[in-house]
């Protein structure tokens, strides 16, 4: 059976506390109040469940791994019909013949395809990601946070082997998002007492009970918590001695929904120790449960860690903003034209997407993008490529500016020259600036974000951008 | 070896319409206006013509594409007729092209007229314009005020400047043009500005703030062309005479290899060094009397000071402050307000400055008028410091 070669996480970079939101909404929702302690991790306006998801993923490749396929599992899917997974291969330079699947409209998702992947032969490379809408005041609003994890699942070096799973699916929703509407909950108390008792704990005990283990051998464990202190009574329930992963979770960037037992499956990851067992579940019309033992410490990281602590403080107003539940008006600058030219696209989209550049046969400076004539071609005949992928060099700031007045969600725009150190150099958006700016010379990395949203068509252009090093909260494990 | 242009082509007749916020008039009525007083400065009739030019930089709010609306608007006899567009050199891309017909013997008399309607955008803005629908894919869209803002910490950067040194320069840079342009009862702004206000007005781009940015105006300028020896049969024997004018364009090495450190316009220095090179220009500090540069921001005027040779390298800060280029210095520059007073009507733009030349070089620019002017150097920028399009002329007398 195929096992966990590595796994990543990603989280974006602004925090928003959950004090702030209950306070904006308190003249209202009084009860928010006993919601208000911690805070959620807050997607940018550029950022989705696709490009948190790839971000969590970039260092999954480095093992060299063969992909046969790629699964993306998620709620919040940015296109019903446009692939995520495919979008995600194109963005990571896997190639074409790579199988790609979307799993979607559960909780369960990401650990139900997980199950599969690890039944099936072959490498899949699991990405999940979340940045799911829900109304201003709502109990999801306040609890959710947005967030990318991913696992390769291969039969590579496994740094943990699944020991244990059981599935059960059941039309029981606790919670349910229709098309077009906000998210719905059910009444707190009984999804505790009737659904969580009787859905999850059950398959939980069955999935430990086949991996020949008790609740008291489970090391660490990364349990639903679909309403308040389900974690704690369910670990109850179970007679788990284990350290739960999920309220730290919570407390720190929120109920990641599908993504969440996949992120805390790194988390575990990250902190345990060779022979320790890990428990991760999911819930929703059903419940999954898989039981891991850690094999190995390929790498040691404290990447997961670093970014649950880490994070800038965000603003409740550009959050709803940047989501579409606030239309402020932007001014006419924002009534630009974005409309993407599908045949252009087609055209070009390997190259943009996996932001890869080229250099001429022969050598020659790295180039972004390809022109017909290289920049350092005499001839003026086609030049013949040699590709070279950008999206993992370093860089460094040429110039700079934020930009007060070109329309962006999240002013002000940032952006100039990018230097590679590789040769090429590339004018580039900039994002998770400091307040302070960036200087000539500061230290880059790429990111995989949303260039531009058609919103008059609903549809999303996906680029490349460059944020300084020091704000880096996407390394992976 | 080309021979130029140098003394072969004469400028007989100059209009400019007074810029501004011309909410009452379109485009047709703003070319009407420039060209009406061009004819009339040359002495001659439309029937004279033997081509047009019209400049014109922005379809979205202006006058369409084609150069139909030129012939229409000032019903020319059925002569040739080509709209240009070369970003922010449209202007004066549509003189050399006029220039350039007459000095090959292809037309005895050209006319070029450059035009913008930016005030009809519906905001105090250019118009948004797409990049293209490749480079939309992956170029970051960014204002003209982010462009060039860019120069500012590169800038910076080569020479070891504090942000405060570079932004009181900018701040003198702009101080110098609205004190120019409260005197030039054709620009768009004529109101003197202190220090302070500059200095704290809101950030558009950083570093630029709001007076660091030139205005958004509507305008027209027209100039007329022929030989020499047509102007004198004209009664004009010592005439304003284009000693050069040159273009530089990027081909993309700024923005797309390792080299460049952003501190300076490459296409400013190479356009200088063909104009220089054509006009027998061998000191530029020494031998310009008055230029008019493309202020569109002041960042822009800065480096563009050490770019044209008015100032050594990492030296326009110290020149800036110590008042070389103010009206009464050494090397005025703006002395008609620049595009900080006149606006920026894209089309318009390069004909505007050549007509502060073409009056300062024949006494005629009032109580703006300098002594003992020679050479007259004007400058475009267009697009980007990164992707640009320089054009520096170079305007004196026949003798």
């Amino acid at each position: 059976m195929n096992g966990i070669t590595v796994a990543g996480t990603y989280l974006p970079q602004a925090r928003i506390a959950r004090s702030e939101i209950a306070k904006a909404h308190a003249w209202a929702i009084s009860a928010l109040k006993g919601k208000s302690k911690g805070q959620r991790s807050a997607a940018a306006w550029d950022e989705d469940a696709i490009t948190m998801a790839v971000e969590s993923s970039r260092g999954l490749l480095n093992s060299g791994v063969q992909i046969d396929q790629c699964v993306f599992a998620s709620t919040s899917h940015p296109f019903v019909d446009r692939s995520s997974a495919t979008i995600a291969a194109a963005a990571l330079g896997l190639p074409n013949d790579v199988i790609t699947t979307d799993a979607a409209t559960s909780r369960r998702a990401a650990t139900s395809a997980l199950i599969q992947a690890l039944r099936c032969n072959g490498n899949t490379l699991l990405l999940s990601g979340e940045k799911r809408i829900a109304r201003p005041g709502s109990w999801a609003e306040i609890v959710w946070g947005d967030a990318g994890a991913a696992v390769l699942v291969s039969d590579a070096a496994p740094q943990a082997t699944c020991i244990g799973w059981q599935s059960r699916n059941e039309d029981s929703p606790d919670f349910y998002t229709a098309t077009g509407f906000h998210p719905y909950q059910g009444e707190e108390r009984w999804i505790k007492e009737q659904l969580v008792s009787g859905i999850a704990a059950p398959t939980i005990r069955a999935a430990i009970d086949k991996a020949g283990l008790k609740a008291a051998d489970i090391t660490w464990a990364v349990l639903p918590d679909p309403s308040p202190a389900c974690e704690k009574t369910l670990a109850k329930e179970l007679g788990l001695s284990a350290t739960l992963l999920t309220q730290e979770i919570v407390a720190n960037a929120g109920d990641l929904g599908s993504a969440h037992p996949i992120f805390g499956l790194a988390l575990a990851l990250e902190r345990a120790k060779v022979g320790d067992t890990i428990l991760i579940a999911s819930f929703g019309n059903g419940c999954d449960a898989l039981v891991f033992k850690v094999e190995s410490l390929a790498t040691k990281s404290s990447s997961t860690d670093a970014q649950l602590q880490g994070g800038s403080a965000g603003s409740y107003m550009p959050f709803i903003n940047s989501r579409g539940l606030f239309d402020i008006d932007c001014g006419p600058r924002a009534e630009r034209i974005d409309k993407t030219s599908f045949s252009v696209h087609a055209r070009y989209q390997r190259d943009i997407t996996s932001f890869t550049g080229g250099k001429i046969t022969g050598g020659g400076a790295v180039q972004f993008p390809k022109s017909p004539v290289a920049l350092d071609q005499a001839a003026t005949t086609p030049a013949q490529y040699i590709d070279v992928c950008l999206a993992s060099e370093r860089a460094s700031v040429v110039s700079y500016t934020a930009d007060y007045l070109t329309y962006t969600p999240q002013p002000p725009f940032c952006f100039g020259l990018v230097q590679f150190g590789n040769g090429a150099r590339v004018a580039m958006e900039y994002v998770d600036v400091p307040s302070e700016g960036l200087d000539v010379g500061d230290e880059l990395e790429m990111r995989f974000r949303i260039k531009h949203i058609d919103r008059e068509r609903g549809y999303r252009h996906y680029f490349w951008k460059a944020a300084p090093i020091n704000t880096t909260t996407g390394e992976q494990n | 070896m080309a021979s130029g242009i140098k003394d072969k082509v004469a400028i007989i007749g100059m209009g400019c319409s007074t810029f501004g916020e011309r909410w009452n008039v379109g485009a047709e009525e703003l070319m009407t206006e420039a060209f009406s007083e061009a004819l009339s400065d040359a002495g001659i009739t439309k029937e004279d013509l033997g081509a047009a030019w019209l400049g014109s930089a922005l379809d979205d709010v202006n006058i369409g594409n084609s150069a139909l609306p030129l012939a229409f608007g000032l019903r020319l006899p059925r002569i040739p007729v080509s709209r240009v567009e070369n970003m922010c050199a449209t202007g004066t891309e549509a003189l050399r092209a006029a220039t350039y017909a007459v000095a090959s013997g292809a037309v005895d008399i050209a006319v070029a007229v450059g035009v913008e309607k930016l005030k009809d955008t519906g905001y105090g803005g250019l118009p948004l314009r797409t990049k293209g629908t490749f480079n939309d894919l992956w170029m970051p869209y960014g204002s003209a005020p982010g462009g060039f803002a860019q120069l500012a910490g590169a800038y910076r950067a080569r020479y070891g400047v504090s942000k405060d040194d570079l932004k009181r320069a900018m701040a003198h840079v702009s101080w110098k043009s609205h004190q120019n342009g409260a005197r030039n009862e054709k620009a768009h702004l004529r109101k003197a500005v202190d220090i302070d206000t500059i200095l704290n007005a809101p950030m558009i781009s950083d570093p630029l703030g709001l007076f660091d940015c030139c205005g958004v105006s509507d305008g027209a300028a027209c100039a007329i062309v022929t030989t020499p020896e047509i102007a004198a049969t004209l009664g004009k024997n010592n005439p304003v005479v284009v000693k050069s004018i040159q273009i530089s364009a990027s081909n993309g090495w700024e923005s797309s290899a390792d080299g460049w450190d952003g501190s300076y316009v490459v296409n400013t220095r190479e356009a200088a060094k063909r104009a220089y090179a054509e006009a027998g220009v061998k000191n530029p500090e020494q031998e310009i009397s008055l230029a008019e540069v493309h202020d569109c921001f002041s960042v822009t005027e800065l480096v563009t000071m050490e770019d044209l040779g008015l100032s050594k390298d990492g030296c326009a800060i110290t020149d800036i402050l110590d008042g070389k280029f103010d009206a009464d210095g050494k090397i005025p520059v703006q002395i008609d307000g620049g595009l900080k007073c006149f606006g920026h009507p894209v089309g318009a733009t390069g004909l505007r400055m050549v007509y502060e030349m073409y009056l300062q070089l024949q006494g005629r620019a009032g109580d703006r008028q300098r002594d003992n002017v020679r050479l007259g150097l004007t400058h475009n920028l267009g697009g980007s410091p990164s992707n640009s399009v320089s054009a520096v002329g170079l305007f004196g007398l026949l003798d």
